[in-house]
């Protein structure tokens, strides 16, 4: 990184082909538009299969897991409200599953309902080995799904460049923290909260000379993406970035049917749902849903029940709106956090940095259902940094995932994971 | 040193240690001379401060403004830039903090300390009311210690959790010992208080150096370390010159001076601003500008005027929107610099941003206005004025990276086109002032070669 000059790209620049996609049209827009990178990609899936979707819900912070998926009766019951006098949900309000040693949280209700109807997978006890209690590292090692060593690039990002189908980019950002799929290349990355991020500024004095500004900044980007880094990337950016206007602008509002929580993630998915019927080509969605750093005063008034229902919520919101457009059988969710936390609530009525989280698999895909046991409580069975010991490594979760809902190769997965053999967990068919 | 003192290297130095190079700025420095320039640099105090925070009525639009303004109005704008440094190096947020008061206290201390011994900046920190807040010290107490604090000085603040050799740099062990010799540090009233009673005196083995360890024999420990001075220079050589990794040797001499001098910073920065490596061509235009160096280098570079009171919301939004809120990071770990703030919706925001300003006008006291007329010269001369030149004359004036060929081509073209496209020939006037020649500065600077510096 001495020399910023050093340009950090693969191969050629593909021309910005405005031109293309407006005789072409938003779906079939087929060129490589916008700009280079890995989110040139297409996601693969099978000739003639309908293109299946993935949306991954990160919980920014660390989210307590032991608050989401109740151990109330792990280990008989002897530790949990041991650990947490006040923090702990009470067995009374948990929502049990039979014949489980845990339940949900009263704020997952909605979520619970859709375990119920065999529309969700929980893999419990995810970590992986030596696990980091900063939130920027581990956060990284699960983006870059290298806990050795994580770097700069993203596991999703080393899926997509293995998948160059020139297309429409595959997967939008929704998040600030944007490592999972940054590439090795400063390709071009959408990002946006909502379709108002997304249109050409213009002088509200002189609309007239609207498209002649659009034009000139296009002739710019154009004339300055064979530029050394950083202006090459900057200038294929700005390239990329009309491109997406232009596709955003033509794509019709949705009668949405689900019912979305104010704030944030209810936006972010309102525009999950609107890319995803519009069928442009933008298949792999990345949203951050923050807050869950709760070190102090975790419930009062009910902080961290107040994050699980907008999640529970807005995930049944979208599951609704799925189903009403017919994209339910072909959209993945995965919701994960970069940790959990301590098993012992902290003097302030909070939760420090802790290692093993359940991660949520949700959609009509799946094996409803645990797909791994609840690791134990009991001191003695607690790992050396006394925390409950790993029962899957994540890797093997996000593997699972590329595996059989994408249908990844064995080969390609083990350049995607490298170092860790992928274990199939079972959770999809 | 071989540093020819030429304008183009005067330049450099003032667009990276201020908020947009000017003309006359730039002129000063060539007849300064380096030496002279750089330590005048240093030596530059700002006003004093005059703002009045009014606890659980000031809100955030108003510390951003107030610092803001100092940024637009200072003498002294590397004493700002510093303090913007140490704002991402010991990030803190008004959203947890929850006092504009602590926060604004904050700001002072970092700018106190900006060219400071570290070891001083790093006392000073780990008593800031804000900081004890941010991460959570005023729960820790001897029974049970709280982390995050002590974590985060050795991962942020300090050594780092590796060093130039992927070695780590210490252990969880040490967090934990480091904690309990930061028990009792905690605020009253708004203050630093420290409370014997809730502070744990016995033993602890921190880095292998055990004994009845408080908070400043930690301090003591991580600021002597050769990690500290590594990673400090490489922040500080990344923010000021172009990024680099832990282990180049471009850093040596700044951690030399760092250990030869009781770890000043200001021999540091006195070397750094000398080195051929700092004005060189890997250095010059490589910094992809952060929000808050756009908007405060725009407003300078258009020699706009910000009005009173209702400029907070314009200008703070834009920094939300750019996503540099100032006084509040995202996470302790700051702002993440270079190409992440220019991402597809990064280049968005700037594009609005350039187009709010380039189209500010003075009617309806806006937040911020700027008159064209101030930068194209004598009206006697416009009639002369071809397209070109008026390109080049706001490329003068806005100091972007030096544009492509394509570039001017393409303003040109825009300056002679009607509203339908057609080409016509372009007369500088009232009337093409204000559609064109804001049009023209609006896309300048939402051009890739104006989010460099």
């Amino acid at each position: 990184m001495s020399d910023p000059t050093r340009r950090t790209r693969r191969g050629p620049i593909p021309a910005l082909t405005r031109r293309g996609f407006l005789k072409t049209g938003v779906c079939t827009l087929s060129a490589a538009a916008l700009g280079p990178g890995i989110l040139l990609r297409s996601v693969a899936g099978a000739q003639g299969a309908p293109p299946r979707n993935l949306l991954l819900v990160e919980l920014d912070g660390g989210n307590d897991g032991l608050n989401t998926v109740v151990p109330w009766a792990v280990d008989g019951g002897a530790y949990y409200t041991e650990y947490r006098p006040t923090l702990s949900v009470p067995e009374s309000s948990v929502l049990k599953v039979p014949g489980t040693p845990v339940g949900f949280h009263p704020s997952l209700a909605e979520l619970k309902a859709h375990y119920d109807a065999g529309r969700l997978a929980v893999v419990q006890g995810v970590s992986y080995p030596n696990p980091n209690f900063s939130h920027d590292y581990a956060m990284r090692i699960w983006h870059t799904g290298l806990p050795a060593s994580p770097g700069q690039e993203g596991w999703l990002a080393r899926y997509l460049n293995l998948h160059p189908t020139p297309a429409f980019p595959a997967a939008l950002e929704v998040f600030d923290r944007r490592t999972l799929l940054t590439g090795e290349t400063d390709g071009f990355l959408p990002a946006a909260d909502s379709f108002d991020d997304v249109a050409f500024p213009s002088d509200g004095f002189h609309p007239g000379d609207a498209e002649n500004r659009k034009n000139a900044y296009a002739a710019i980007a154009a004339g300055a993406e064979s530029l050394p880094d950083p202006l090459g990337s900057i200038a294929a950016t700005s390239s990329g970035l009309l491109g997406l206007i232009d596709v955003f602008s033509a794509i019709a509002p949705v009668p949405y049917v689900g019912t979305y929580p104010a704030g944030r993630l209810g936006r972010s998915l309102r525009l999950v749902v609107r890319l995803l019927v519009a069928n442009v080509g933008l298949r792999v969605f990345h949203l951050g849903y923050g807050g869950f750093d709760t070190h102090d005063d975790q419930d009062a008034g009910g902080f961290h029940a107040g994050l699980l229902a907008t999640l529970s919520q807005g995930l049944n919101a979208l599951h609704a709106d799925l189903v009403a457009n017919g994209l339910a059988d072909d959209t993945l969710v995965v919701v994960f956090s970069e940790f959990g936390r301590t098993v012992y609530q902290n003097g302030s009525h909070g939760s420090d940095h802790g290692s093993v989280n359940p991660v949520l698999v949700f959609g009509n895909g799946v094996n409803g259902g645990f797909a791994t046991a609840h690791p134990s409580l009991d001191p003695g069975a607690l790992a050396p940094d006394g925390e409950p010991a790993m029962i899957a490594d994540f890797r093997d979760v996000f593997g699972t995932v590329l595996l059989r809902w994408l249908e990844e190769t064995p080969s390609n997965l083990a350049s995607i994971f490298p170092g860790h053999a992928v274990n199939d967990l079972g959770f999809l068919p | 040193m071989t540093v020819d003192w030429n304008a183009e290297n005067a330049a450099h130095l003032i667009r990276r240690t201020g908020f947009g190079a000017r003309s006359e700025e730039v002129a000063r420095a060539l007849d300064l001379g380096m030496d002279a320039t750089v330590v005048s640099l240093l030596d530059a105090r700002g006003p004093s401060d005059r703002l009045r925070v009014i606890p659980g009525k000031t809100r955030l639009e108003e510390l951003q403004l107030w610092w803001l303004r100092r940024m637009l109005r200072t003498r002294a704008p590397l004493e700002e830039k510093l303090t913007l440094f140490w704002h991402n190096h010991f990030a803190t947020a008004l959203d947890k903090v929850e006092n504009a008061r602590l926060m604004h206290l904050q700001n002072r201390t970092l700018r106190a300390h900006a060219s400071s011994p570290f070891r001083d900046m790093v006392r000073a920190i780990a008593r800031d009311p804000a900081m004890i807040v941010w991460l959570d010290n005023q729960t820790s107490v001897a029974s049970d210690p709280n982390e995050n604090f002590a974590r985060e000085l050795m991962e942020v603040f300090t050594t780092g959790v590796y060093d130039a050799q992927g070695s780590p740099n210490y252990t969880e062990f040490d967090v934990a010992e480091a904690a309990r010799a930061f028990t009792g540090w905690t605020i009253h009233d708004g203050e630093f208080s420290f409370e014997p009673w809730n502070h744990d005196f016995s033993t602890k083995t921190f880095r292998g150096v055990t004994g009845p360890l408080d908070g400043d024999d930690v301090i003591e420990n991580l600021v002597l370390d050769p990690a500290t001075p590594r990673r400090l220079a490489a922040r500080l050589f990344s923010f000021f010159a172009y990024e680099v990794a832990l282990s180049d040797p471009v850093l040596d001499p700044m951690v030399g001076a760092y250990e030869g001098n009781g770890t000043a910073i200001r021999p540091m920065l006195e070397l750094l601003f000398r080195m051929d490596a700092f004005y060189s061509a890997a250095a010059k235009f490589s910094r992809v500008k952060s929000p808050v160096e756009f908007l405060a280098g725009t407003v300078r570079l258009l020699r706009g005027s910000v009005k009173g009171g209702r400029v907070g919301e314009g200008f703070a939004g834009k920094l939300a929107a750019l996503g540099q809120s100032l006084f509040n990071p995202p996470s302790v770990f700051g702002w993440k610099e270079g190409l992440s703030w220019v991402s597809s919706n990064g280049l968005l925001q700037r594009a609005r941003v350039a187009e709010w300003m380039a189209d500010s006008r003075r009617w309806g006291r806006p937040p911020f206005s700027w008159r064209p007329e101030r930068l194209l010269g004598k009206r006697s001369e416009w009639p002369t004025l071809d397209p070109a030149s008026v390109v080049a004359r706001f490329v003068a004036h806005l100091d972007p990276s030096p544009p492509a060929e394509s570039t001017t081509g393409a303003l040109v073209a825009y300056l002679q086109a009607e509203d339908d496209g057609t080409p016509a020939p372009f007369v500088l006037e009232k009337g093409t002032i204000d559609r064109k020649v804001r049009g023209l500065v609006s896309l300048l600077l939402s051009s890739p070669e104006y989010q460099l510096c």
